[in-house]
């Protein structure tokens, strides 16, 4: 089945064993229904799309085995969304992120309006931590994008994270070029709601 | 620049002076200069330090003030001015001059303040501070009925300013709306429809407060749906359809409004852009039709609207609603089957669909969607199916249709809508089905997925779920069969589990359950019950007070049937059940205390 034009993609990048898997499973998995309410047989229930907590997230291993440049600069410029993982309790995994983020950064020309965020997982294994979080924090500022540590293993962070990815492509919509003029882009993207004008 | 510096200079030391003419000079250049390179003049007036000057020129008698007002509205453009803007104390006397009842005044004045609350809380703090969204609200009322260009104008930046003022501030539009704002508005977008200006910005508006659930109430008491209908039957471009679509996503989730909507025509509204847009391969094609189509699904969620729409299975709106399901377009299936859902929300709607064939186009739609289908498709078409399978009627005729089969195909799914969906449709259809519980309950794959969804953790909904059709195959089917297979898969241990849910419902439905598998088969259970304490938990649910009557009376039928089994009896002895049950014969309840006099009987003879 070919895949939907308006799909939100996520790409989440990340060397072998760095937990992207899990951080992807994880979150699939819980962000539909906390608590369930069992109702008698004869209950009609109004039907939503479920797709607010399904976007297509494409899992993409650094290591060059497993992935030809080809293919790498597809998903990256058809992605509207990149999640860059390593482990903290591996330099090297954070290492192989670098030249990820140059080529997402040569593909898409700035990375002003597209989401990135830096993860630092396994952030429950303390005793073999790696990189501190500081470190990952200047990465981030270096690169202009947003930074986190999770645990796909206790779950921590891992909502917060798809959550804040998501929160950033919203605050991107709605910015407005200090000249007023528009670029073609932002005018379609350009979302009615919370919206300012300037006079 | 230099032109400009020389003005600052001047300004600088006439402004103690005061002398009108050599003031608007400076302010004539200030605001050229401002013109031609805004932020390079707004950086330049910054450093000269002039802004804690303009208070003094904001004089209601002098007749600068006007041109002063411009000119800070032209510095607020800029983000780093805005903050300064209102330190120099500018928004006080800004706010003042809203009283004037000079035209021009009050235009420049709107627009200062405008785009000084433009994302800064600080100025929207003073702004609120000084009272001055009160006085702005004031003037839109008395003035919206004035089509003058002139007027259309400076209602266009009074409603600016407001939505800057209120923006992503809930308390600050819950503020608005209370002023009584919105019926204001409402008629304003009536009567000046014909200004494009004035209308986005009233849509802006619009789409801003529709986001707070106090609004909606106060808009369903205005004929915004009509007039939101009708702007957008004027439309023609794509960007101001969507602008309208904006502000009609939010709105439309009141009920209320859902049916004014239909009933002024916005359906048919819809299904022209649907049909416009369907092949269509641009962007704002393929938008639009997401945008429009997901609309009528939100309209169908009403009870009242999505009767009105459905018209007996009769109305074109159905139809054509139908029609999408075999389409290739998946946004056109997910719609189609979104909508199919919601109509399938009555015993007669349901009833008069699988009559006239929706339960084959929706297998058909299914069948396209098995391998590497489209989860949010595969959702719908089983949730549609879900609700249809509910009245008694349908349920053999769609287990006749093969709906079982088809839905059984998307057992290996990980995706937990989907599951969710899956296990609704399967319950739904056995119940009072006692041959289809029976295949169901003895096919090996489905109890076995059954019994690690029990396990699922993580996902409550599922989890749920699956214990449930797990208990219904037994109870539905009563066969020994279905009773082996459950005990073979595993899953015996989650029916005890079950029975101390916190709800009712599952308890019961657990302990109907445990009472057949008792009942058919003690012997393969046995090692189940003992392992998973059973007679512990029966104890637990007969000693709580709180238990309703239905789980005592399972409960000790449940107790007479393990008394069959040697271990399990020892158990019962153990735990001192007589005590408990003795309790019970003056239980209010007739059938409770009936059952505990035998039930009591029963553990004495056997003691």
């Amino acid at each position: 089945m070919p895949e939907q034009s308006n799909d939100y993609r996520v790409v989440v990048f990340g060397a072998g064993g760095v937990g992207k898997s899990s951080l992807v499973l994880r979150f699939v998995k819980g962000t539909f229904r906390d608590t369930y309410i069992p109702t008698v047989e004869d209950t009609y229930t109004q039907v939503i799309s479920c797709d607010k907590s399904v976007c297509t997230l494409q899992i993409t291993d650094t290591t060059g085995s497993h992935q030809f440049p080809a293919m790498q600069r597809l998903s990256i410029s058809k992605g509207h969304a990149f999640i860059l993982v390593y482990s903290i309790t591996s330099r090297q995994s954070m290492e192989e992120l670098k030249p990820i983020y140059q080529q997402i950064l040569a593909i898409k020309g700035s990375v002003d309006s597209i989401p990135i965020m830096l993860v630092g997982n396994k952030s429950d294994e303390t005793a073999q931590r790696e990189v501190e979080a500081k470190e990952g924090e200047a990465q981030a500022t270096t690169w202009k994008c947003a930074f986190m540590e999770t645990s796909a293993k206790t779950n921590f962070n891992v909502k917060e994270l798809f959550q804040e990815l998501l929160a950033l492509e919203k605050k991107r919509d709605m910015s407005l070029s200090i000249d007023g003029k528009r670029s073609g882009k932002q005018k379609r993207t350009d979302k009615l709601k919370g919206k300012c004008s300037i006079m | 620049m230099d032109n400009l510096t020389e003005a600052l200079q001047k300004l600088k030391l006439a402004s103690g002076d005061n002398t009108a003419h050599g003031v608007e000079i400076c302010l004539d250049c200030l605001l050229k200069a401002l013109a031609s390179t805004n932020t390079e003049a707004s950086m330049k007036i910054q450093e000269m330090g002039i802004l804690p000057l303009f208070p003094n020129l904001l004089n209601p008698q002098s007749s600068c003030t006007p041109k002063v007002a411009n000119i800070i509205a032209e510095l607020a453009k800029n983000e780093f001015m805005r903050s300064p803007c209102v330190d120099a104390g500018l928004i006080p006397p800004l706010v003042q001059l809203l009283n004037s009842t000079d035209q021009e005044v009050l235009l420049q004045t709107g627009r200062a303040l405008g785009n000084i609350c433009y994302d800064s809380h600080e100025g929207r703090s003073a702004v609120h501070l000084a009272g001055g969204a009160q006085i702005v609200a004031e003037h839109i009322k008395s003035l919206y009925q004035n089509t003058e260009p002139e007027n259309e104008k400076l209602l266009t930046v009074f409603c600016g300013m407001l939505m800057n003022y209120s923006n992503d501030n809930d308390s600050l539009q819950a503020q608005l709306i209370n002023m009584g704002v919105i019926p204001t508005l409402v008629k304003l977008l009536g009567i000046h429809s014909h200004n494009a200006s004035l209308t986005e910005m009233c849509l802006i508006a619009f789409g801003n407060l529709a986001e707070l659930e106090s609004s909606k109430e106060q808009f369903a008491s205005t004929n915004i749906a009509e007039e939101l209908v009708r702007l957008f039957q004027k439309q023609a471009e794509h960007d101001k359809k969507e602008m309208i679509f904006e502000v009609l996503a939010p709105l439309a989730e009141n009920d209320v409004i859902k049916l004014q909507l239909v009933e002024a025509g916005l359906v048919e509204c819809l299904l022209d852009v649907v049909a416009q847009t369907v092949d269509g391969e641009r962007e704002e094609d393929i938008a639009q039709l997401k945008t429009a189509s997901d609309l009528m699904v939100l309209l169908l969620l009403g009870d009242e609207s999505m009767q009105k729409l459905f018209e007996g299975g009769k109305g074109s709106v159905f139809q054509r609603v139908l029609s999408w399901i075999p389409s290739n377009n998946h946004q056109l299936q997910l719609a189609g089957a979104l909508a199919i859902a919601n109509f399938a929300r009555n015993d007669g709607n349901c009833i008069h669909m699988v009559d006239t064939g929706i339960v084959q186009k929706l297998l058909d739609l299914l069948d396209r969607h098995v391998e590497e289908g489209n989860v949010t498709v595969q959702h719908a078409a089983l949730s549609a199916l879900r609700n249809l399978a509910i009245p008694v009627v349908n349920k053999s005729k769609m287990l006749s249709a093969g709906v079982a089969d088809v839905v059984l195909k998307f057992l290996q799914s990980e995706m937990p809508p989907v599951q969710f969906k899956l296990l609704g449709t399967l319950r739904m259809l056995i119940d009072t089905q006692a041959e289809a519980a029976d295949q169901l309950g003895t096919n090996g794959k489905l109890v076995e997925r059954l019994v690690e969804w029990c396990e699922a953790k993580d996902h409550a909904g599922v989890m749920g779920e699956s214990n449930r059709l797990l208990s219904a195959l037994i109870r539905h089917s009563k066969s020994k069969e279905v009773v082996r297979s459950v005990i073979q898969g595993g899953g015996v241990k989650h029916l005890v589990t079950m029975a101390t849910s916190e709800h009712m419902i599952m308890q019961n439905e657990a302990l109907v359950a445990l009472g057949l598998i008792a009942a058919l088969d003690l012997v393969a259970a046995e090692k189940d019950f003992v392992g998973a304490s059973l007679v512990s938990v029966l104890h637990k649910l007969l000693s709580d007070e709180r238990s309703a009557p239905e789980i005592k009376y399972n409960s000790m039928i449940l107790i007479c049937a393990l008394m069959g089994s040697e271990p399990l009896h020892k158990e019962v002895q153990s735990l001192a059940f007589i005590d408990v049950v003795s309790k019970l014969r003056a239980h209010e309840n007739k059938t409770v205390s009936h059952q505990a006099s035998l039930t009591e009987q029963r553990l004495t003879a056997q003691s």
